[in-house]
């Protein structure tokens, strides 16, 4: 069925063409969310809430860019919500714990392994995405969209509402900042294997 | 570890998402995304049952009308002159009136003589 009936169908409160949309587009914006934040509990929570929103606001999609643009917007919107979130918290638990008001011990998250990683690179995407942690949050997220996506410049353009060209010198900062942290990573590994 | 070795683990890393699968939700996604829906309507559904209450529109009816009641008087209140503006005028005005008052009728008085 076409994506342009089953809005139309949604847009009148049709639960089955929700339904579809949900499970057309599912695993889109989870593999963006994923990508984004490393954790599939809080990926899912925010696919989640990105297809509330979809139901909640379809009569605002006029259909001037394509559905999966759109979604694709909401997704980075919720990430980026969520990212901002979670960095809220740990300032709090930070500020809390100088007073000893927390008690709780600050964990690393565990190393991230993308489920989708073809088995003889999973180690070295691993120390990637580590290194993708540790981006600005525009960098990140032009990065995961596309490499992860696979989306080209001008997709990736209309996604962050912004012009091709800013894209290229993001993507082009992203590479070399990621260069950056991969080498003073790997310098260390090296240094520690030594001794 | 060597300039070349290390640029080579370097773009080796770089290129690790090549092929990459994309991966999808646990199976009862949409179940999940239904539940939530449900609980955000339920959420609103309580607010305007609660707002919709007899006792609590007539409480927020009085309310709005009582707020408007007092800022209407207070705007009265200070729109009328003061007590010092209005003895300071009835001064003027008296003194005035008393004055010509005085020396017309003085005036006259003279011209009968």
């Amino acid at each position: 069925m076409s994506e342009w009936i089953l809005i139309e169908q949604l847009k009148q409160g049709d639960e089955a063409a929700f339904k579809t949309i949900v499970e057309t587009w599912q695993d889109m914006v989870y593999n963006t969310a994923l990508g984004i934040v490393q954790n599939p509990e809080d990926a899912e929570d925010i696919a989640q809430e990105v297809f509330v929103q979809v139901y909640e606001s379809i009569h605002s999609f006029k259909g001037e860019a394509k559905f999966s643009t759109w979604l694709y917007k909401i997704t980075v919107t919720k990430t980026m919500d969520h990212l901002r979130r979670k960095k809220r918290k740990k300032r709090f638990a930070f500020v809390q714990s100088l007073f000893g008001a927390n008690d709780e011990i600050a964990h690393d998250p565990p190393d991230f392994h993308h489920p989708g990683v073809v088995l003889d690179k999973k180690e070295t995407a691993t120390e990637l995405f580590k290194a993708i942690e540790q981006l600005p949050d525009n960098q990140k997220i032009a990065f995961t969209l596309n490499k992860l996506e696979g989306l080209n410049y001008q997709e990736v353009s209309e996604i962050m509402n912004t012009t091709v060209p800013s894209i290229e010198s993001l993507l082009h900062r992203a590479k070399n900042n990621l260069k950056k942290l991969l080498e003073i990573y790997y310098r260390e590994k090296y240094d520690q294997n030594k001794f | 570890m060597k300039k070349h070795e290390l640029e080579k683990k370097i773009e080796a890393t770089l290129n690790s998402l090549e092929h990459v699968a994309r991966v999808g939700p646990g199976p009862f996604f949409y179940t999940q995304v239904q539940a939530r829906l449900r609980k955000d309507r339920t959420a609103w559904e309580k607010v305007s049952a609660f707002i919709a209450q007899p006792a609590v529109a007539f409480s927020v009816i009085c309310l709005v009308i009582s707020l408007n009641t007092f800022v209407i008087f207070q705007t009265e209140s200070s729109s009328s002159p003061s007590y010092t503006e209005q003895k300071n005028s009835f001064l003027s005005d008296e003194s005035d009136a008393d004055v010509f008052a005085f020396y017309d009728e003085e005036t006259n008085n003279t011209d009968a003589q």
